[in-house]
């Protein structure tokens, strides 16, 4: 299948065998070996999941005891937080789509772009290397002084941590500079596609917020490996020092995580109803509106943790803020439905997928900004549920939509829209069965981070491992069918989804230059008229 | 299909009865509080996705059906930006009200320490007494209870009371309750602490004045029941309780 203008010639027959890719400065190149690094990541948090949910079909010991199980939720968090769901848009997605839509033949500083996927690659390695020696059990937010007293090789996740850090405040530095610098002519800022938009405002975040990353988990370690007397009350320092750095940064982190995803339903919702986005002013805007935010809210992880009463005033306040302009964005995507001519390829049917758990997780969000609330449900599954809700339901469903929308720009070829929409289904009723059974538990007071459990909160645990097992269905299949469709499906064509973002102007797979032809825009990217 | 149904019945049962019983006053005005933002919460899904099936079928793309073309609607724009802030604010302030409610405690409130540790609760007495996992006090007089961690981090979650704090090393953290239905109210451990955070369970045991005379003067009280029956209900028909574990650590 060969595209007449380039005689066949793509990016990916430029170069021929492993090396040309190990050693490739193609962005395209580099996004998929981010894509399959992090989906291999992705069954690696999903396969640590099912065991937890499988412990919690009975209340005593199902499969493992308290401390593989207290091992196996943190690697389930930090493998999901750090190695999938923080790289996964960005790094894959982004590296991918990002200068082919600004009409580039590659971001800024392509170098540094390779080296961010080895680092970010050897972060990973010294983070899992951990569990050749004695594991980790801090769970993913290391909280002190547990973390620094256990005897776990906690050290090993917390410096690939660290080293993981370096990668998205390298490329979160390379986007920004490419959005200045490579845009095609007549790409003014107010032409740019909102996916151009929600990742500039995550690369501004992940740059500023990053760092503190960095800092805290140097401090961690030399708390750790000194004993100097920093977060550890029994050396003199604070223990709630060590939360307010940790969540100075996952919070704002929280953003580096849905604004990029947030990025892609933008896309997916006018290109399928085939009209322009409703509000595109207000969906960049408060895509910054909420990266702003973002950095002053961090307390909010933190009501009950002993922190002052006016902390927590304030902290709650503010929080309240996130949901306006989360709220516009919603109102937004489903205002542009309005009126069009909606079809319903998988990527749509992800991103109905997004918005209904998406509502879900930002509704639920109140419910924690809610001071008196937040105490009764804080550190329950109730938490649990909703941070699933937001970030599976709303990273994971826009990085599958997305995968799926720039599949055949990806491969060249068409994934089976059957195969596609059996996907769909499963994972949408097997993500609801897991995760919302669990907001009733943990209203009804089951705390989070449990090995055991009481008796009356067993039938709503195995309605969520039972729906576990549909959701993991619904993901192996999708990762079969997209396995056999990138060799066997059918050719895609240059533009399939009649889409006008540029990288729907090159040809599917695209040359090694991404263009045949530089691109000149004229018009933005959701002019839909028919 | 008999093992399908029966799931289906039991799933139905567990989402009945949803919040833990009402134990305290603060708990009354909590649930107030919680009904109102599932309310809202049911109301505000069935707009947005109840909004986006609505469309979707409505606007089911068909040969021959043009969109029309529409890039934004001000008003309407400053409507759904105005009108979530002003009900987010109000319940900042709800929030915040029934917040203040459960955290100061009366300045008459009985006071009790608590030892939070690895992997116990132990609680302490004015007259020197001495309990462990188990929290005496009497109903209808407010506890406030004062407490510290001597290892790592926990929490003090008591669901009847709708209440919680974290238990830190080096600090001192507070909560108060006054307990109205006697009986005993279960307490959990809600912050990670290592190996046995999911048995570092515990008892808050409301007395009726009698029993809290004579508990006091240290002379046998009858044993008392769960303050919430559904606890007894289901260890008599369901699974076995879990079996604490030997610490690794
Ligand atoms: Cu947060
Ligand atoms: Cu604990």
């Amino acid at each position: 299948m060969g595209h007449s203008a380039t005689g066949g010639h793509n990016y990916i027959n430029h170069e021929k065998g492993l090396w040309s890719w190990l050693s490739t400065l193609d962005h395209k190149r580099i996004g998929l070996m981010y894509l399959f690094s992090v989906l291999t990541f992705f069954l690696m948090g999903g396969f640590f999941a099912t065991l937890l949910r499988i412990e919690h079909l009975t209340g005593g010991q199902t499969i493992m005891d308290a401390n593989t199980y207290n091992r196996v939720f943190t690697y389930h968090g930090a493998v999901m937080v750090f190695l999938v769901i923080i790289p996964a848009i960005p790094g894959a997605l982004g590296n991918f789509v990002l200068p082919m839509m600004l009409g580039a033949k590659d971001v800024a500083f392509p170098r540094l772009n390779l080296a961010s996927y080895y680092i970010f690659m050897a972060g990973a390695a010294i983070a899992l290397s951990a569990l050749l020696f004695r594991g980790a059990d801090s769970g993913w937010t290391f909280y002190t002084p547990y973390s620094t007293s256990t005897n776990t090789t906690v050290i090993l996740f917390v410096l690939g941590a660290f080293v993981a850090g370096f990668a998205s405040i390298l490329t979160g530095l390379n986007f920004i500079i490419t959005v200045h610098k490579l845009r095609a002519e007549g790409l003014t800022w107010s032409r740019l596609p909102l996916f151009i938009w929600a990742v500039y405002a995550t690369s501004i975040v992940q740059v500023l917020a990053t760092p503190v990353l960095a800092i805290t988990l140097l401090l961690l370690i030399f708390e750790r490996v000194a004993q100097i007397g920093i977060f550890d009350p029994a050396l003199g320092g604070d223990a709630v020092l060590f939360q307010h750095f940790f969540w100075f940064y996952s919070h704002p982190a929280v953003y580096i995580m849905i604004l990029p995803a947030m990025g892609v339903i933008s896309e997916l919702i006018p290109v399928f109803s085939r009209k322009p986005i409703f509000g595109y002013k207000a969906i960049a805007l408060s895509s910054f509106g909420i990266a702003l935010v973002a950095f002053v809210v961090w307390g909010h992880h933190m009501f009950v943790s002993g922190q002052s009463e006016f902390a927590n005033f304030l902290f709650s306040i503010i929080t309240m803020l996130v949901a306006v302009p989360t709220g516009v964005k919603v109102f937004s995507w489903i205002g542009t439905m309005y009126k069009g001519a909606i079809r319903f390829n998988a990527p749509m049917l992800y991103a109905f997928g997004f918005l209904e758990m998406f509502t879900i997780g930002g509704l639920t969000g109140v419910f924690c900004a809610t001071l008196a609330v937040d105490v009764h449900i804080t550190d329950t599954y109730f938490v649990v549920a909703h941070f699933h809700y937001v970030m599976v339901g709303g990273a994971i469903m826009a990085l599958l939509g997305g995968i799926h929308y720039w599949f055949p720009k990806m491969t060249g070829r068409m994934y089976s829209e059957a195969s596609a929409k059996i996907a769909f289904w499963l994972v949408l009723v097997g993500f609801n069965l897991t995760f919302f059974p669990q907001f009733i538990v943990g209203s009804q007071g089951m705390p989070r981070r449990y090995w055991s459990y009481l008796p009356e909160f067993t039938r709503l645990n195995q309605m969520s491992t039972v729906g576990s097992w549909v959701l993991a269905l619904g993901l192996v299949w999708t990762a079969v069918y997209l396995w056999r469709d990138m060799r066997k499906g059918k050719p895609a064509g240059d533009n399939p989804w009649e889409a006008q973002t540029l990288e729907w102007q090159s040809p599917s797979p695209p040359p090694h230059d991404n263009f045949i032809k530089v691109p000149v825009v004229t018009d933005w990217p959701y002019e839909y008229r028919s | 299909m008999g093992f399908i149904l029966k799931f289906l019945t039991n799933s139905a049962y567990a989402f009945n009865g949803h919040l833990p019983i009402q134990a305290t006053e603060v708990a009354k005005s909590w649930d107030d509080l919680w009904w109102f933002l599932v309310w809202l919460s049911v109301f505000f899904f069935i707009l947005c996705v109840g909004g986006m099936i609505y469309f979707a079928l409505k606007y089911k793309g068909k040969p021959g059906v043009k969109p029309t073309y529409i890039t934004g609607n001000v008003p309407i724009e400053i409507v759904w930006t105005a009108v979530p802030f002003v009900l987010l604010m109000a319940i900042f302030v709800w929030g915040w009200v029934v917040y203040v409610d459960m955290t100061r405690p009366p300045t008459d409130a009985y006071e009790i320490r608590v030892v939070g540790k690895q992997w116990l609760w132990q609680f302490q007495y004015d007259d020197g007494r001495t309990t462990v996992n188990e929290l005496y006090v009497p109903v209808n007089k407010p506890v406030k209870l004062t407490m510290t961690s001597t290892d790592v981090l926990h929490s003090f979650f008591v669901p009847n009371f709708r209440v919680k704090s974290d238990v830190v090393p080096g600090m001192f953290t507070n909560v108060w309750f006054e307990a109205t239905v006697p009986g005993k109210h279960q307490v959990f451990c809600t912050e990670y602490c290592g190996t046995s955070h999911s048995l570092m369970l515990a008892k808050v045991i409301a007395l009726n004045p009698q029993d809290w005379e004579a508990w006091k003067a240290g002379k046998k009280i009858p044993d008392q029941p769960n303050a919430d029956p559904v606890q007894d209900q289901q260890i008599a028909k369901d699974v076995k309780p879990a079996t604490s574990v030997v610490s690794t650590r």
